[in-house]
């Protein structure tokens, strides 16, 4: 009971201090920016704010080592898997080729460690069913002839070239989705004449981007430098939350007085990291329903991807480290590490002391969106950008009040509570008068219903669906123009 | 790699749940009836208690008939019960309440589909059908601090004689009104248990916003339309007290902060609940204004409630990336306009040219 009125309490200060922030400060505040184009610090309505549990922020990124062996899964990426060039047997150097991307959307792969490859068949890894090459480390380190640094300065370079050294490297977008980076980069080519830093981490417990703009900000703001040059964009906008001041500071410091670059602040607020929503927070231009952001002329990427595509041409360093924050209750110290690709997370979560309590739940990524882990032998990916081990409370789902909570709290304007009735029913018409096409996945109706009633589960069968559906249907339109020629 | 299915997500969620949310609903009607308590006297604890059992009791029937599970307790049966008892007027004979609890729980709540489907607010239901039924009996207003006995069933007219008073809404239509403002908002009148004090109303309401339980837009909007609409209908009186007077007395603070709000039968978009909010004050006073019966909230609230589903989908909100219903309405009206323009021309210059 105790704990319960401390709660209640703090419940109150929070309602309080959002008040305080939302409608006394903003009139007083000058939200400066100090770059002579002023962007206005909108932001998107709804949202939900949730606690920050930034526990690993003052930890300063380790670099770790891997252990025994790597497991490095040949399907990282968005699109097609890469197929392996080595057999089984073969010794391998830290940096090398080991997997050769096939046509269309997909990425190579190298090697995080050099050692003798000793296993090359399918297994599970948090993503879904994978060829896994695995390498025993011989823990010597030997780098690769192939790690060399690109020839050219940025300057005189031409952007077809530093877009084929960026596919070489096998850079993916690092935001969690892994889209590969030279795809995006090829086709923002003439098209775009912005591009956005997503620098905004607005999931709780992560901060491997805010340790990264702390400590290689100058990694980061080269690395946006040759992207630049590479898609033929004339600015750069930084988009970085209001928590992290520090990071403003710094960023501010560097950059200086600068033509194409510019450091926006945004308000505290989950899913602030969402593509859309960051560009209508941006420009007030929102990306009409069905078209890619680069029909207003703006491309997003990561900022670790930044820095990856900085190593990749001062090194010569492919794409075989990634970025993590273990963190969470159940872990003895919490921290930000750097580990190669194909460390698993049971190695990962001992590096950090291991579990000062049994977790419910061992999660891959941020706890809104990520994905919970049973197996902690899988696999870390060029994506993975948390690891979390927390306790989690067991929530009986009770019938809708409509209360209208959802509603409030959607960032892209649909009505949850009703496109989740239309789900249960399987009634498509109604799913899709609710405009069930534009939710994002952000989870913030599921997090804040008082019913504890799953809608993102529901409402992501029915986008499912609805997918299936217009593929058929565009599959028999295409039957129907053969058999018409 | 294609990954649509995350069962669990997400992991983490909001503290508030339905039981949290109906508890607090309790808690913010409590300062205004312990002040009733006081100002009437221990026959109002009577009801009130009465009242929680008759409803609690209805609410376990209910479950059993209707085969729906014991489990998700949460407190809106209680919170029902103390609104109830809030609704009535202290004089009221004893069975009225059981009759009402049955009205309000297994009619209304029970038969309607309950929680979630009820698209009426089953107090006002209950509250609504005993007027019709036993108008005298719920229309007898007492001073505030008179002797009345707290367990007898029905009071007869005798013994109430010498305590009887016109309700502040009575006074209101006919000119005689009395009572100051800070009568009002402190509450010494005569009225219901529940409806007295406007500065007790008005610290659930905070109670409410901070906790994040009722959203701000229905109560102002059920005040603002109230107001503007008793300005408008003032009549030969001072405007703005008139108007001022009409929102402290009869129940438009307790029906716009906790009745009107209720969740199965208030709208989900902000505009519905705008509407919806104005609309209710709005009609209060015209019923009140211009009907027999001067408890116009109840009938007032209930008549916007069968609106609430209707105002939703009219003023859906606009989903990202694409443009509003209004817009499209808007483009193709000035696209019809022009086109008409255009097809009338040629005759206009024919016009002209013949002169």
């Amino acid at each position: 009971m105790r704990g319960s009125f401390f709660a209640f309490g703090e419940g109150i200060e929070k309602t309080l201090k959002k008040w305080y922030n939302n409608f006394v400060l903003c009139f007083f505040e000058v939200k400066s920016k100090f770059y002579k184009e002023i962007i206005m610090a909108l932001s998107f309505r709804g949202g939900i704010h949730p606690d920050e549990m930034k526990l690993t922020a003052k930890c300063p990124i380790e670099e770790k080592q891997a252990l025994d062996f790597v497991n490095i899964p040949l399907g990282q990426n968005m699109g097609e898997a890469a197929l392996p060039l080595v057999k089984i047997g073969d010794r391998v150097l830290k940096g090398q080729k080991i997997g050769e991307a096939k046509e269309g959307i997909s990425s190579p792969v190298h090697a995080s460690v050099s050692g003798i490859v000793t296993a090359i068949e399918k297994g599970p890894t948090h993503l879904g069913e994978s060829d896994i090459i695995t390498i025993e480390n011989d823990f010597k380190n030997e780098i690769s002839p192939e790690v060399v640094p690109f020839d050219t300065p940025i300057s005189q370079a031409e952007p077809d070239a530093l877009i084929e050294h960026i596919r070489k490297k096998g850079i993916v977008g690092m935001g969690g989705k892994g889209f590969p980076t030279w795809i995006k980069l090829k086709e923002a080519r003439g098209n775009v004449t912005k591009i956005i830093i997503n620098c905004a981490e607005s999931e709780p417990y992560l901060t491997s981007t805010h340790r990264l703009l702390l400590e290689k900000t100058e990694e980061i703001v080269g690395g946006v430098k040759i992207l630049l040059r590479a898609c033929g964009a004339e600015k750069a906008i930084f988009a970085i939350e209001k928590n992290k001041e520090d990071c403003i500071d710094k960023l501010q410091k560097i950059l200086g007085e600068s033509e194409s670059f510019a450091v926006a602040v945004l308000k505290t607020k989950y899913p602030q990291g969402n593509e859309r929503l960051l560009i209508r927070a941006l420009t007030g231009k929102e990306v009409p329903m069905g078209e890619l952001p680069l029909s207003l002329g703006i491309t997003v990427f990561n900022a670790e991807t930044c820095r990856a595509v900085y190593r990749a041409f001062v090194t010569g360093e492919p794409s075989i480290s990634c970025m993590v924050t273990v963190s969470g209750d159940c872990v003895k110290t919490p921290s930000n590490l750097s580990l190669p690709i194909g460390v698993s997370f049971r190695q990962a979560l001992e590096m950090c002391g291991g579990f000062s309590a049994k977790p419910d739940k061992i999660i891959a990524g941020g706890p809104m969106l990520g994905l919970a882990v049973e197996n902690t032998d899988f696999p870390i990916t060029k994506t993975v950008g948390g690891i979390l081990a927390i306790k989690e409370k067991n929530y009986k789902e009770s019938p809708c009040i409509r209360c209208g909570r959802c509603v409030k709290v959607c960032p892209v304007g649909l009505m949850p509570l009703e496109i989740w009735k239309a789900v249960l029913k399987d009634d498509k018409k109604k799913a899709a008068f609710y405009h069930i096409d534009v939710c994002c996945s952000c989870g913030c109706c599921t997090y804040v219903c008082p019913s504890r009633i799953p809608l993102l589960e529901h409402i992501r069968k029915g986008k499912e669906e609805m997918l299936k559906e217009t593929e058929e249907k565009n599959a028999a339109k295409e039957a129907d123009n053969e058999t018409n020629e | 790699m294609k990954q649509m299915n995350n069962p669990g997500a997400p992991h983490i969620r909001h503290e508030d749940s339905a039981r949290s949310m109906t508890l607090d609903f309790c808690i913010a009607l409590l300062p205004a009836l312990i002040w009733g308590f006081y100002v009437f006297g221990v026959r109002s604890v009577v009801i009130t208690l009465l009242s929680l059992v008759f409803f609690l009791g209805f609410e376990a029937l209910s479950r059993l008939v209707f085969k729906k599970a014991f489990l998700h307790f949460d407190f809106s049966a209680v919170g029902s019960a103390l609104l109830f008892a809030m609704l009535l007027p202290v004089s009221v004979p004893l069975w009225i309440i059981p009759i009402g609890a049955f009205l309000a729980v297994v009619v209304a709540k029970g038969l309607l589909g309950g929680m979630g489907k009820i698209f009426l607010n089953p107090v006002l239901f209950a509250k609504a059908i005993l007027l019709l039924i036993f108008p005298k009996q719920l229309n007898l207003f007492t001073l505030p601090f008179s002797p009345l006995s707290p367990l007898k069933i029905s009071l007869s007219k005798e013994s109430l004689a010498p305590w009887l008073s016109t309700s502040p809404l009575a006074a209101l239509k006919e000119d005689g009104f009395t009572l100051t403002l800070s009568d009002l908002i402190t509450g010494s009148v005569a009225g219901n248990i529940g409806e007295i004090s406007a500065l007790l109303l008005l610290a659930g309401l905070l109670y409410l916003l901070v906790r994040g339980v009722v959203f701000w837009r229905i109560p102002s909007a059920f005040l603002v339309g109230a107001f503007f609409i008793s300005l408008l209908f003032s009549g030969e009186k001072n405007a703005f007290s008139f108007a001022l007077n009409s929102i402290l007395s009869g129940g438009i603070l307790l029906g716009g902060i906790f009745l009107a709000t209720d969740p199965p039968s208030s709208p989900v978009t902000r505009g519905g609940m705008l509407l919806y909010g104005f609309l209710g004050g709005a009609l209060t006073i015209l019923f009140r204004s211009f009907g027999e019966n001067v408890q116009g909230m109840v009938f007032a609230i209930l008549a916007v409630n069968l609106l609430s589903r209707p105002l939703d989908l009219l003023l859906k909100p606009r989903p990202y990336g694409k443009t509003s219903l209004s817009a499209i309405l808007w483009k193709k009206c000035k696209t019809l306009f022009t086109n008409l323009i255009e097809k009338i021309k040629p005759l206009l210059e024919k016009l002209q040219k013949k002169n």
